[in-house]
């Protein structure tokens, strides 16, 4: 019998609930239940209570559709105003000296930021980078000698209002929240196994309120962030071309939408269904397909321009999930801008998934990444009390 | 959409005067250029808030008309083409005002395709000289219109006869001007006080914008009309003016009941009532009989008070197309490209909303990517 896991992902459309199972370190995903989202606006909270609300509706669901009964869950952010900025932390070494972990651990505390109790964005996730002895970068530095070892610490800040907000919603539902994980990151871990890794690789999650970026190096996370741009803008650009509602912008986005004009349809005409009427009002293809590109070519370049120092180091592949990963030829359009093999990406390291999570595997990596930390954090947990056990039985002799 | 979106063009001497006008009776703020060859009109123009002047092609006309030559206007916008887009800036939606008898207004072919060119959408009111003018000035307008309309987003012809009303042939020269010029501004006035100031029922710019860009409307020549009335059954009467209004009345045809798509704007003050434009757009919907989609919009001010004001534009095809160019013109109208395969909306009162309004936007090396990619790059639609 393994550890039952939750996995909550607040996303600007959808809220979706994750059940897992973790058993000596392998996870299978037993259950998932959504509901629309509501009172988010590009990540950030803006009502708490109708979040609150829709958390609920899913820890329920998943208890009378699935018999699972979660008290704690790991939830995924990534909001508007999210940051990202990469520090450095020194640690001067004795001559001679060979680095130990408390070299390490001393440079890193020197890395990362000091958060003042009234400061308005926190740390919400902090990744070790590349380490440095004597200017040179090295994968280990312990065991190195040298006169001075450099940790680099990239670290992720939200909007402290914005964490705030995430964990009143999840307490007022009624769950206790264990960790919250940055949606990027917890893609990359749904999504990329290790030879991908050591590849380079480049995970863009693609939701409704923003993309996240998550460039993995040499097995590093090289950089980080998000653009509150996502597939709700391509939905709200739809109404505005065509002045129609959100509810018929985002009919259209899902039928005829595309990231590169398909000849086969441009010169096809979309019927406009209207909840009052039967209407002959059709709109050209053309025209849908090249609002959504335009928006799609534009997001692209903005995250090209943000990671040109690293895209040339990627040796793999633009890994694309998140709901809007299901546009039409958004790989082959990610693949032409960014210069690299794309593929929608699969969930990899897990046991098991059922069947309702294989048909659109991508939708569902956030969530599956969320419970593939949530095993790899416990496992770790679960091996320090040995190693501690160990020690205390050598100190007894 | 603020003022700066919107922009009201003239081109020529008779249209300056007209935008003067329009100048002094919208109560909205307005952004008017106004452009002529000839500096000694624009030196007699009195100054008002919001308008601009320019001389253009003083290289080749040293300040003066054209004399009546398309050519000459054209040639003069050319060489100072970048000065004026400069003027124009960039506005969401231009109205451009042009007396077609003049030579001036030979600028609008190349004025109309630069400000495509920009993502503009254009909004042009041509006049037609009087019959009394003689053929000359009437072949002239014959000429360029075709050109104009091919270029502009929906172009309105409007005859300076049916604007002085029937008894135009009795009224000395200078008053049947002056009075087509107060007609016209009559109605403009109303026009950019609806789409500047929106009110409960809203037609801001931006509708009008992807009305011309995407609806039914776009492309189509349109007629427009105006009428005002006050006291009790003002809704019935305003609607009966309309209905015999001569601006409608193009070659013996009825415009407005040809109409395909109606756009109504209705300015009153506090005491506008609702059956009052239920009065008002059943009257119209019954009348017009190819009516495929009608917007309204309304605007209310407190001066209004007791006063009941509408502005009629009736977009679509007439009937049996005899127009003036047919008869005149050395070559037929240009075919607009894919009128035959428009689709008809079913909108009335249709609207779009950002859904970012709530949200602080997001801001990338300058630009809003709230709005949409495809306008920030300028790029036309496909109807």
């Amino acid at each position: 019998m393994g550890i039952l896991l939750g996995a909550l992902d607040i996303g600007t459309q959808t809220t979706s609930l994750v059940a897992g199972e973790c058993e000596n370190g392998a996870l299978s995903v037993l259950a998932r239940t959504e509901t629309p989202t509501a009172g988010v606006r590009k990540g950030l909270i803006h009502d708490i209570n109708a979040v609150s609300a829709c958390v609920r509706k899913v820890r329920d669901d998943m208890d009378r559709l699935h018999r699972i009964d979660l008290a704690d869950v790991t939830a995924s952010l990534s909001c508007f105003g999210l940051t990202a900025a990469v520090h450095a932390g020194h640690a001067l070494l004795m001559p001679g000296h060979a680095i130990d972990q408390d070299d390490v651990d001393a440079a890193e505390e020197n890395a990362q930021s000091v958060e003042a109790p009234d400061a308005t964005e926190v740390v919400l996730q902090r990744f070790r980078q590349k380490y440095e002895v004597n200017g040179q970068p090295v994968g280990t530095p312990l065991g190195m000698t040298g006169s001075e070892l450099v940790s680099n610490i990239l670290e992720l800040f939200v909007p402290r209002t914005a964490l705030d907000a995430l964990t009143s919603a999840v307490h007022h539902a009624g769950l206790r929240l264990n960790e919250t994980v940055f949606s990027g990151f917890a893609a990359a871990e749904a999504v990329l196994d290790a030879k991908a890794r050591n590849d380079g690789a480049l995970v863009l999650d693609f939701g409704a309120g923003t993309v996240d970026y998550l460039a993995v190096c040499n097995g590093v996370i090289a950089a980080a962030g998000n653009l509150a741009v996502g597939g709700g803008h391509l939905t709200n650009d739809l109404a505005l071309a065509f002045q129609i509602l959100q509810t018929q912008a985002e009919e259209v986005k899902l039928a005829r939408g595309a990231a590169q004009i398909q000849p086969d349809l441009a010169g096809d005409r979309y019927a406009l269904r209207t909840p009052f009427s039967t209407s002959d009002r059709a709109l050209s293809v053309h025209a849908i397909q090249t609002v959504t590109t335009e928006r799609v070519d534009e997001t692209f370049r903005i995250l090209r321009e943000a990671l040109r120092d690293v895209l040339p180091h990627i040796r793999g592949a633009v890994h694309l999930t998140g709901g809007t990963a299901a546009l039409p030829l958004i790989a082959e359009q990610a693949a032409a801008i960014f210069g690299l093999p794309c593929v929608l990406g699969v969930p990899c390291n897990v046991a098991k998934l059922p069947p309702e999570m294989t048909e659109e595997p991508y939708r569902h990596a956030t969530a599956v990444g969320l419970l593939n930390w949530r095993c790899r954090t416990l496992a770790r947990e679960t091996r320090r009390p040995a190693l501690l056990a160990r020690l205390r039985a050598f100190l007894k002799g | 959409m603020d003022t700066e979106d919107l922009l009201l063009i003239s081109l020529g001497g008779a249209a300056a005067t007209v935008a003067r006008r329009v100048a002094e009776r919208a109560t909205a703020p307005l952004r008017a250029l106004i452009l002529d060859t000839d500096d000694a009109t624009l030196a007699a123009l009195t100054p008002a808030v919001g308008l601009s002047t320019s001389v253009f092609g003083a290289k080749r006309l040293a300040g003066r008309g054209t004399g009546g030559d398309h050519t000459l206007g054209a040639g003069a916008f050319r060489d100072d083409a970048a000065q004026i887009l400069a003027q124009v800036g960039s506005p969401r939606l231009a109205v451009l005002l042009l007396s077609c008898g003049g030579g001036t207004a030979g600028a609008a072919r190349d004025l109309l395709e630069a400000l495509r060119a920009q993502g503009v959408a254009t909004l042009v009111f041509a006049t037609l000289p009087f019959a009394f003018e003689g053929s000359d000035r009437r072949r002239c307008a014959a000429v360029l219109l075709p050109d104009v309309e091919a270029r502009a987003d929906a172009l309105a012809k409007i005859p300076l006869d049916a604007l002085v009303g029937a008894d135009a042939a009795t009224l000395p020269a200078a008053e049947a001007f002056s009075r087509a010029a107060d007609h016209l501004a009559a109605g403009l006035g109303l026009l950019w006080t609806l789409v500047a100031h929106p009110g409960f029922i809203a037609f801001d710019a931006e509708r009008f914008r992807a009305l011309l860009s995407h609806g039914v409307a776009g492309g189509l020549p349109f007629c427009f009309a105006d009428a005002t009335r006050s006291g009790e059954g003002r809704a019935e009467a305003v609607l009966a003016d309309l209905k015999a209004d001569p601006r409608f009345r193009v070659e013996n045809l009825d415009r407005l009941a040809s109409a395909a798509q109606l756009v109504v704007g209705v300015l009153a003050g506090p005491d506008l009532r609702l059956c009052e434009l239920s009065t008002l757009m059943d009257g119209l919907r019954a009348h017009c009989q190819a009516l495929k989609e009608t917007f309204l919009g309304t605007a209310t001010e407190e001066t209004r008070e007791g006063t009941l004001a509408v502005v009629v534009l009736a977009f679509g095809l007439p009937v049996a197309d005899a127009a003036l160019a047919d008869a005149e013109a050395p070559r037929p109208l240009a075919p607009k490209k894919g009128r035959g395969t428009r689709n008809t909306g079913s909108g009335l009162l249709r609207a779009a909303k950002s859904r970012f309004t709530d949200v602080s936007p997001t801001v990338v090396n300058g630009q809003n990517l709230d709005e949409p990619t495809y306008r920030r790059r300028g790029i036309r639609l496909a109807r």
